[in-house]
């Protein structure tokens, strides 16, 4: 043990974290570096500008006066979302939809692609064929909707949870990363007693929760960002069931187009001024931006794997 | 013989006012009636001797058909639609028959228990057994065909599949039992576990097309024959497991996929059959393997897809944006990793990949109203800071590069992820070697990092020329204008509008077959080419 632990790192590595370097690769280490600061304004401040706007009052919008700090500070914005019913309602409809969603998923995805990594299993290779083919050709929009349409789907909850609830792609990583299980662990399992089902719940899930994490994180961003579903399936009819994203849609189309026909001081003609849109946006992007830091280490396996073995 | 049929009607006698009171109405005093039924025969059932088994078989045989009255009301209670089942007589020769079966089974216990269950006469019991299962389900099968069809199709379908996915068990199970001339109840996991897997999506889809019961039942018997076959070879090939442990080893792994394919079979599999509707009439009322071909044998709906101006300007449009996403979209990503990869402060590097990671996780809806803000022609801040008035988001070519842009905007710092993956890749004895002969910074990207990214660009290359011709929804359609929309939109814009706003389904739905086959052949020869100049291709 104590020989692996005192094995030296590769020499190339050690040149490449800056131990022995010049002036001239110093010098070009910054500029990087400031490049990159460049890069991170570049992503962050349009977060700031809503923040900003949200956060302001909504006649120093309506002049244009706020870029990324505040006037006129006050938080209504915040309070008409957090009074305003269908604001709340469908926060929380979206939310409980993410939940369902991604647990929905998730079991899907373990189903579908723990059986696949017993290399014996009759037909295994004809049934991951079977489900990547779909990755590659898809049957086209309206054929798709026209189902959902025979099976009286349209306008319900099940039009946002049913037609995208497994992913291809992350079955794909999921059983990348079973296959990457050692066959021993399995096959001790097997000696003691232990069928399949009892051996994906004490061995595999145990050892595959990072990616397990990380796919729920894809399938929970995928939900709680869905837009193109409740556009094509949810009519007037489905309102209650109007995600977020769909919500704000329609929220910034009326304004806009009422901003376009009307002068600028009628703001309020809508009812919702640019503040609350900023709000909303802020309440729509703030759940997943507190979520996705922590599972950052992971995505790395999980999106190389799916590119490479796609 | 004679005294059990004596018996019988002396019980059935004693019985009738208690049986008229249930008509009455009474049903607490029906159940207690049959309570006591049951408990009578179960305590004959316990006595010694084959007179005592006969006795109480004809007790449990009256019982249950006595029970038969019950079925009326449960349908009703269920589905209060129904039409008045008018054959009582039907559910009765059903309870019948289910309770002959029963009563066989129950001696087949009794056998196996004894240990004689292996013997002729055991295998007789079990054959008899399975017959009258089976006559008592297609009975049923007929008979709720009638009953139900004033009720919700949902409901009937539901009952009916039941039925004959009851029978397909039935079915299973004897030809296992025939064919291995072995205890059929031993594949009754396996035959359950094909039912399943076979009707779960007809018995979904059925309300779409009728038919497809009708179309499964052929096919359930030839699966029926194909594991007639099966079962008959000793070994399972490949695995070296005999067919029985086989199955008992695996049946589970069989159970876990279901739902999975049930999935990919209804909302995957099943709307390509509505691809014919290309080349038909347009009517989406019933399944378009009914309709009839559309004019010009089939082919009306591309040919006006094509002469039609709006849609040559979305073909246009898509591959348009397409080969700009493709020329400037895909070397940002890897110029940005290589940047990352040459940035030498670790703590640095990392918060600037989660700074760089945040667009990735904002939906189009977000990334548009903000931008329309920003960008606003008049009095927008970008404008403002640079002190011009550029029409970006309400003109042809501005809208275009903001829609590249903003693509760039939102993945590029995502797609730096499996690059920087397959530069950890890349073995560091090559810098060290291109260091000693002297290489710098960007002789070293050229010729050690670049080369060792290739394979990871390639794939990714190939990925996207097999959607030169797919477009994504949310981003045009968030982005769009409604000034614009005729001039910049893609295809999936078109497809929305004609398809599901404009309700031309057959020329919506062409227009897609189009988009998918482009794809197709696209990946296709792509993955063809990269493989003759001896590169990995994604297959």
């Amino acid at each position: 043990m104590s020989i692996m632990k005192e094995a030296p790192l590769p020499v190339g590595r050690k040149i490449r974290d800056g131990m022995i370097k010049s002036t001239s690769t110093k010098i070009g280490d910054w500029i990087i570096a400031i490049i990159c600061f460049i890069l991170m304004l570049i992503c962050i401040i349009p977060m700031i500008y809503v923040l900003a706007n949200s956060l302001s009052s909504p006649e120093a919008l309506v002049y244009n006066r706020v870029f990324l700090w505040p006037e006129g500070w006050n938080i209504d914005a915040y309070k008409t979302v957090l009074t305003g019913e269908k604001y709340l309602w469908s926060l929380g409809w979206t939310a409980i939809l993410t939940v369902i969603c991604t647990l929905l998923s998730i079991t899907l995805t373990i189903c579908a692609s723990y059986p696949l990594i017993y290399t014996n299993l009759k037909g295994g290779k004809a049934i991951s064929l079977f489900m990547i083919f779909t990755m590659y050709f898809s049957a086209g929009t309206i054929p798709g909707y026209l189902v959902l349409k025979g099976l009286n789907m349209l306008d319900t909850p099940y039009a946002l949870i049913l037609p995208n609830c497994i992913s291809v792609f992350n079955v794909i990583i999921m059983r990348s990363f079973f296959f990457g299980v050692p066959d021993s662990l399995r096959e001790a399992a097997e000696i003691d007693g232990a069928g399949p089902i009892r051996v994906l719940l004490k061995v595999y899930l145990p050892l595959s929760l990072p990616v397990i994490a990380t796919l729920s994180l894809f399938y929970a961003v995928g939900r709680w960002n869905g837009f193109s579903d409740a556009q094509l399936y949810l009519s007037d009819k489905g309102k209650q069931y109007y995600p977020i994203q769909k919500l704000l849609y329609d929220l910034i189309q009326n304004s806009t187009n009422t901003s376009e026909n009307l002068s600028a001081g009628d703001y309020n003609e809508n009812g919702v001024s640019q503040t609350v849109q900023m709000a909303t946006v802020m309440f729509a992007t703030v759940p997943i931006l507190l979520v996705y830091p922590w599972l950052q280490r992971y995505f790395v396996a999980g999106v190389t794997i799916g590119a490479v073995k796609g | 013989m004679v005294i059990v049929r004596s018996l019988s009607n002396a019980v059935s006698l004693l019985s009738a006012p208690l049986s008229n009171a249930w008509q009455a109405a009474e049903p607490y005093l029906f159940v207690a009636y049959l309570a006591t039924l049951l408990a009578i025969g179960l305590w004959v059932w316990r006595q010694e001797g084959r007179g005592a088994r006969v006795l109480a078989a004809a007790v449990f045989v009256f019982l249950l058909g006595e029970a038969y009255r019950l079925i009326p009301h449960i349908i009703w209670a269920i589905a209060p639609r129904a039409q008045q089942p008018d054959a009582l007589g039907t559910a009765r020769l059903v309870c019948y028959l289910t309770t002959a079966g029963f009563f066989l089974l129950l001696e087949l216990y009794r056998q196996q228990r004894v240990g004689r269950a292996e013997t002729a006469k055991g295998r007789r019991i079990e054959n008899l057994m399975f017959v009258l299962f089976g006559v008592a389900a297609a009975v049923c099968f007929v008979r709720f065909n009638e009953w139900m069809s004033g009720e919700s199709p949902w409901f009937w379908l539901l009952l009916r599949n039941f039925l004959l996915a009851t029978m397909g068990v039935l079915t299973i199970c004897l030809w296992a039992k025939t064919a291995k001339n072995d205890r059929a109840f031993r594949h009754l996991p396996l035959a359950l576990c094909l039912v399943i897997l076979f009707y779960l999506p007809a018995v979904c889809l059925e309300p779409l097309v009728p038919e497809i019961t009708v179309l499964m039942i052929p096919r359930t018997m030839a699966m029926i024959w194909v594991m007639v076959i099966l079962s008959r070879s000793a070994v399972i090939r490949g695995t070296g497991y005999s067919f029985r442990t086989y199955i008992k080893r695996y049946w589970t792994l069989y159970m876990l996929l279901v739902l999975p394919i049930a999935f990919f079979a209804i909302f995957r599999y099943f709307p390509m059959s509505y691809i014919s509707l290309a080349f038909k009439v347009d009517n989406t009322l019933v399944h378009p393997w009914t309709l009839e071909l559309a004019d010009n044998g089939g082919m009306q709906w591309f040919l006006q897809a094509f002469s039609n101006q709006s849609f040559r300007n979305a073909l246009a449009n898509t591959i348009l944006l397409n080969l700009l996403d493709l020329v400037i979209g895909m070397p940002m990503p890897i110029i940005m990793a290589l940047l990352l990869n040459e940035l030498a402060f670790p703590r640095y590097k990392r918060l600037t990949q989660t700074v760089l990671y945040l667009p990735h996780f904002l939906s189009w809806v977000i990334i548009s109203t903000i931008a329309l803000q920003l960008f606003a022609d008049n009095n927008g801040w970008i404008n403002r800071l640079l002190g011009t008035t550029i029409p970006f988001l309400s003109q042809e070519n501005p809208w275009r590069a903001m829609y590249i842009f903003l693509g760039i905007w939102k993945e590029c710092g995502w797609n730096t992820i499996i690059y920087l993956a397959a530069l950890t890749g890349i073995n560091a004895e090559l810098y060290e070697a291109a260091e000693v002969d002297g290489a710098g910074r960007w002789k070293k990207i050229w010729h050690v990092t670049l080369p060792g990214i290739r394979p990871t660009i390639i794939v990714l290359l190939i990925m996207n020329l097999g959607r030169i011709l797919g477009s994504e929804f949310d981003r045009p359609f968030t982005l769009m204008r409604d000034m614009l929309q005729s001039k910049v939109q893609p295809i999936s814009l078109f497809v929305y509008y004609n398809g599901i706003k404009g309700d031309q389904h057959s020329l919506s739905t062409a227009v897609g077959l189009f988009q998918s086959v482009v794809c197709v052949i696209f990946l296709v020869a792509s993955n063809t080419l990269s493989k003759k100049f001896g590169e990995r291709g994604i297959w």
